[in-house]
């Protein structure tokens, strides 16, 4: 090893408990997208979106602030390592994960007990398919023919919402204990 | 689950069956159709009186055909004349083109508000 010059102090990043998370997690949520991107779509436009219920699970342990960075980090380095980077597909991944952070930010400020990994995750994927209408509507097809698809891929993304907030749910109740 | 998680689920409960009403409206035929060549409006024809219509494009002519609100490609200068095959457009919306041509046609018009208009 090259001993440093004299002049130079050594740059000392401390990682704090949160960076330690959010490491962990967008990791993992990073491998979940990557596999799934392997999976045969079977329908335009359906993904099961696994890779959410990291960002999901983030939010009921750690707060909105280590989910938002978990999901923008799993979709930015996701992306690279795919090779979609900037194309199409990470447009649309982005928009999706933009609108359901922003929806998730509001969720949180609900009073009372508030929801549970369900609820957030219903609300999420709803939110996920409406911000990828809105770009896909706005900048690749602007054609109002496209919005007949809406209601189709928003019911299947309120039902893969529920199966992904359960998982969700059993795997904060895991890690809680 | 807390009150709010049912209360979200209640609400995509109702919002989905709305989405359907909403955006599954039957499609109306449409009045008229919009020929355009190079993004530029070149001709709008009626769909409600039968007749045949030429229009120029990058290649050559592409013909339409008019008939029983319909519109349709029948001669196409292309060459794999994708146009053609694609049939007869009728509802409002609806879009075809000639890619190699430079044609698109759109229908449009068509959706009735009124019953009837009374002058």
């Amino acid at each position: 090893m090259m001993p440093l010059p004299s002049n130079q102090s050594p740059l000392l990043l401390t990682p704090t408990r949160d960076d330690h998370h959010i490491a962990w997690l967008a990791a993992v949520a990073i491998l979940i997208h990557i596999l799934e991107s392997a999976v045969p779509v079977v329908l335009p436009g359906i993904k099961p979106g696994l890779a959410n219920i990291i960002t999901i699970t983030a939010l009921c342990l750690y707060g909105w602030h280590t989910a938002a960075w978990v999901s923008l980090l799993r979709v930015l380095v996701g992306s690279v390592i795919i090779g979609s980077f900037l194309s199409p597909t990470f447009l649309l991944s982005l928009s999706g994960a933009l609108a359901s952070l922003a929806i998730l930010k509001l969720a949180t400020l609900l009073p009372g007990r508030g929801l549970s990994a369900l609820g957030y995750s219903v609300l999420a994927a709803m939110a996920h398919m409406t911000g990828q209408f809105l770009l896909a509507y706005l900048l690749f097809i602007p054609h109002p023919g496209i919005w007949r698809l809406y209601p189709l891929l928003m019911t299947v993304a309120v039902l893969l919402g529920i199966i992904n907030g359960i998982i969700s749910q059993r795997l904060v109740n895991h890690l809680r204990r | 689950m807390t009150a709010w998680d049912r209360i979200v689920i209640v609400f995509a409960l109702v919002l989905l069956p709305w989405l359907y009403w909403q955006f599954w409206q039957p499609r109306y035929s449409g009045e008229t159709a919009r020929i355009k060549y190079d993004q530029q409006l070149v001709q709008e024809i009626s769909l409600t009186k039968s007749q045949t219509v030429r229009v120029k494009g990058e290649l050559g002519d592409s013909i339409f055909e008019v008939r029983d609100q319909q519109v349709r490609f029948t001669h196409s200068p292309c060459q794999n004349k994708v146009c053609i095959h694609y049939g007869w457009l009728t509802h409002s919306g609806e879009v075809m083109a000639c890619i190699p041509n430079h044609i698109v046609v759109e229908v449009i018009g068509g959706k009735r508000v009124y019953d009837a208009v009374a002058f």
